[in-house]
């Protein structure tokens, strides 16, 4: 339910709003839906990761990876096929980690039992 | 409620990361803002199928734009009337190009630093105090008086602005993401900073600080022996033997003393490699019996590209050929009747006027008897995340004097050459129009018509070479050429005396000019443009000859040539630079002295047949030998830290070791004994397979041309993975095909003309600027190999389908 809930709204707000606002809504996701502090950095960061990883696919295929085999240079990887494996990685790693965090703060605001 | 203290830790962590991946730190980009999917980097993956039809609603437009995208998505642009359609053009080539339009304004502003931050500095203050800034005002202030070239250069920026209007952030060009910044909108003057940037990479050399110290060291006449005005072989761009059918206006008289000197500089000689060839045949000597032209204008290559290509259609122009981003029309093209294009002219247009001041203050210098009025201009450089800066500039009726005592910055090599006190003259900063060139070539119907659009034409001189279907050709070094003393602007001048400054200029219609020649064509390769019987001076010294010879002689052999025999003269590796000397090398090693591998590599080079290819080991013995040679003849006496000089130049060089086996040259100073001419191409033969044996090993494929000279094409600005990869190519700066290991042939075109135009050409990047792009580099490999892709130009009517992948049409938003 709560994964549900984020990967949803996140991919909403998404497509009108810069990166940051998956925080918000992941932290109101957790203050209102989440049951513990691990289910909630869980399925926050599932959610964001799973978001981000889908919506990058499909730009990436069309594209044959062409850019983010480049784009691993600039950070430092060598020239190579497949670095466009550990940019999808590194970039869903990174909206998921926000993700969780958010999740999990937004349940450390709720009234404790 | 009642909280956990837990609570807040968690929100701070969480605030401390959001800020931490949304701020640019150091190098990198925003991380998350930059990997978002939905914002960032990401949506820069443009996928390999192309939407066939779209719509676009635009304000500004007066009719209906239909663009055509061929299979390489080159666009060909038809509109209803020229303001829509240089609208169009500018639309088009910023949603191509709009980043590659962002930074090489601002680099050519001097406003570098605002996005790039301090490590600009120096580069943009540069670019000021050279005066890009006086130059781009001056151009924009002159073509606003000529209603016709503002409305196409207003349309134009109203296009480019249109398409940003357009854009949202997630639609930023890359580089954009990676640097963190907005693109802003554009203004009719930073087209003419494109422009004047074209002077700066072209027009800017100047050896004068160096050869005025080399003169105070060793006096007039060895200067004049080893610097001579017209070179020891030469084969001039306008055939010897043509007569000049103008009466000559009275050129100055040398005055009497005219040499200054300074000290206190590095040194840094001028870079050979920004070269071009260009030749056109008469239809007499063609298989069509129609002219053939052919064009490859060789620079610093980068990616994006530094060309675009687009055909333009409107009532009265139908054009097809590339220009720069920012320039609105076809700089290099054709059109149903005509071809030109265009190579550079290293004419004298840039000189040093030492200055004297009246007092410290600095608010007066001296001209004859007079005290003039310096005038300070302030430059004020934003600088990210660091304070602004402002500087003074002072400017006097010559020009800007670019550094004065203490303002110029040690370690910035491009500032080297530039001698402290003086005021810099330069044809970049003249008033001038030279769009309205190209306006009127694009519409071009025969050699009338391009003699016209070449007088408004003023920087950075150019060889404009031109064909017709009337079966003309022509060529002419064009561009305002100041009228000068005979070496005028060779050294350092003085600018309290009125006797040297520019006298007003060469008339226009009395540059050097030949129109159909008796042997049947003409060309160019950036040597001389006029043996010395043309009554006017315009420089000392232009890049070597070699070249232009081979383009001549192979076209001199040329009967009923084809397309195919250009494209082979286009990619022709033979030097005459190794004709010239290999013969003379060889025979003053003393074999005596060589061991095992050393003779071996003598073997293989004496064997040579003098071309550069890629699969060939010569070429990098070759190259890295006479380097080596001219180096260990002349620095010895010319390389003093303290008075910097430039070396005698190739042509001076191949002169001494073709007639003079004794010369004093030969001798290393530093050293006690005295060595002969044996000696030092024998030492300088052995250093060189040393060097080559310590980078390669033992001598096998890895010494190959291909891989010693290591090609490749850069971003822009040296993004590591946007570039391409190294390419395996032969070509030497001597040879026709003068691939370097980052210069060359940034555009080869060659036109068939006749009933049909027929043309063919490509460059080594492709049509879009976007690394995510399949058409960012997809003309490389072709380019590489030296095919060329065939044209697409279609005359009339609707353009073929097959040809066609896909069209937007721009409609106007009421």
């Amino acid at each position: 339910m709560l994964l549900l809930i984020i990967i949803v709204s996140c991919f909403i707000a998404q497509s009108f709003l810069p990166w940051w606002i998956i925080a918000p809504i992941c932290l109101m996701a957790g203050f209102f839906f989440s049951t513990s502090k691990k289910q909630a950095f869980w399925n926050g960061f599932a959610g964001v990761f799973i978001l981000w990883i889908g919506k990058i696919l499909s730009l990436s295929l069309p594209n044959e990876h062409l850019l983010a085999n480049k784009v691993g240079q600039v950070f430092m990887l060598p020239a190579s096929d497949t670095n466009w494996l550990v940019m999808i990685f590194a970039s869903s790693l990174i909206g998921g980690i926000v993700g969780g965090l958010s999740t999990l703060t937004g349940n450390s605001f709720r009234k404790t039992s | 409620m009642k909280f956990n203290l837990s609570s807040f830790f968690y929100l701070f962590l969480t605030l401390a990361i959001l800020f931490l991946l949304n701020t640019k730190i150091g190098p990198l980009p925003p991380l998350a803002k930059f990997l978002d999917p939905f914002n960032g980097f990401w949506q820069q993956a443009e996928p390999r199928k192309i939407t066939t039809e779209s719509t676009l609603n635009i304000k500004g437009l007066a009719g209906k734009v239909n663009i055509y995208f061929d299979e390489n998505r080159i666009p060909h642009i038809e509109a209803e009337n020229e303001e829509d359609l240089y609208f169009a053009q500018g639309f088009i080539v910023a949603r191509d190009r709009l980043w590659q339009l962002d930074f090489q304004s601002r680099f050519a502003a001097g406003r570098l630093s605002e996005v790039i931050g301090e490590k600009a500095i120096d580069l943009d203050k540069y670019n000021r105090r050279m005066g890009m800034g006086f130059g781009a005002r001056n151009m924009e202030a002159f073509v606003k008086k000529d209603s016709k070239m503002s409305m196409v250069l207003n349309a134009y920026t109203a296009g480019i602005n249109a398409y940003i209007s357009t854009l949202k952030p997630k639609d930023y060009p890359i580089e954009f993401k990676l640097l963190d910044y907005k693109p802003e909108n554009w203004k009719p003057i930073n087209s003419a900073y494109l422009l004047k940037l074209m002077s700066a990479t072209l027009a800017a050399a100047s050896n004068d600080f160096y050869l005025s110290n080399a003169l105070s060291k060793f006096g007039p006449e060895v200067i004049k022996d080893l610097f001579p005005n017209y070179p020891f072989r030469e084969d001039p761009i306008i055939p010897t033997g043509t007569t000049w059918d103008f009466d000559p206006v009275s050129v100055p008289k040398v005055p009497e003393d005219v040499s200054l000197t300074t000290t206190g500089i590095k040194l840094n000689p001028k870079e050979e490699g920004l070269g071009s060839n260009n030749w056109a045949m008469s239809g007499s000597k063609t298989s069509t019996g129609y002219p053939l032209l052919a064009n490859d204008p060789h620079l610093e290559m980068t990616l994006p590209a530094i060309w675009y290509q687009n055909q333009l259609t409107a009532p009265g122009i139908n054009v097809y050929g590339v220009t720069i981003p920012g320039s609105p029309g076809v700089i290099i093209g054709f059109n149903k009747d005509v071809a030109w294009g265009v190579t550079n002219v290293g004419s004298d247009v840039l000189d040093w006027y030492k200055i004297t001041f009246k007092d410290d203050s600095k608010s007066e210098y001296l001209v004859g008897k007079e005290w003039k009025k310096v005038k300070k201009v302030v430059e004020v450089i934003k600088v990210r995340g660091q304070a602004t800066i402002s500087e003074t500039v002072l400017y006097t009726h010559h020009g800007p004097i670019v550094y004065v005592e203490g303002e110029k910055p040690s370690g910035f090599a491009k500032s080297n050459n530039i001698p402290v006190g003086y005021a810099l003259k330069w044809i970049a900063h003249q008033p001038s129009n030279d769009i309205k060139t190209f306006y009127e070539l694009n519409r071009a119907k025969n050699h009338a018509d391009y003699k016209a659009a070449l007088l408004h034409y003023v920087a950075p001189a150019q060889n404009f070479i031109f064909a017709s279907k009337e079966n003309d050709i022509a060529i002419t070094p064009n561009g305002y050429f100041p009228l000068k003393w005979k070496g005028q602007g060779k050294f350092l001048l003085d600018g309290s005396n009125p006797a040297h400054e520019w006298q007003g200029r060469v008339p226009a219609d009395q540059n050097p000019t030949v129109k159909n020649p008796q042997r049947g064509f003409v060309s160019s390769a950036n040597q001389f443009s006029a043996d010395t019987t043309y009554p006017y001076y315009l420089h000392w010294e232009f890049t070597g000859y070699e070249r232009g010879a081979r383009i001549n002689r192979q076209l001199a052999n040329m009967e009923k040539a084809t397309v195919e025999d250009f494209r082979q003269l286009q990619n022709d590796n033979y030097s005459i630079h190794a004709e010239n000397i290999k013969e003379v090398l060889i025979k003053n090693v003393d074999v005596s002295a060589l061991d095992a591998r050393e003779k071996k590599a003598l073997a293989i080079i004496n064997n040579w047949t003098y071309r550069y290819d890629a699969k060939e080991i010569s070429p990098s013995i070759f190259e890295w030998w006479h380097k080596r040679l001219a180096s260990g003849i002349w620095e010895d006496e010319f390389s003093d830290a303290k008075n910097p000089m430039v070396i005698p130049s190739r042509d001076r060089t191949v002169q001494l070791l073709l007639t003079d086996d004794t010369s004093k040259w030969y001798d290393n100073i530093k050293t006690s004994a005295i060595e002969t001419k044996g000696d030092i191409v024998t030492t300088t033969f052995k250093e060189t397979i040393d060097s080559l044996f310590k980078t390669y090993g033992e001598i096998s494929a890895k010494w190959e041309w291909g891989n010693v000279k290591g090609t490749n094409v850069a971003h822009l600005a040296k993004i590591s993975g946007f570039g391409t990869k190294t390419l395996y190519t032969g070509g030497s700066k001597t040879a026709v095909n003068a691939i370097s290991q980052t210069t060359g042939p940034s555009w080869k075109m060659i036109v068939s003309l006749g009933d049909k135009v027929e043309a063919y050409g490509l460059f080594p990047g492709g049509e879009s600027g976007n690394p995510g792009s399949f058409y960012y580099d997809n003309l490389v490999e072709n380019w590489a190999g030296g095919k060329l892709n065939s044209l697409y130009f279609y005359e009339k009517g609707k353009p073929d389908a097959k040809r066609i992948k896909q069209t937007i049409s721009l409609i106007s938003k009421k």
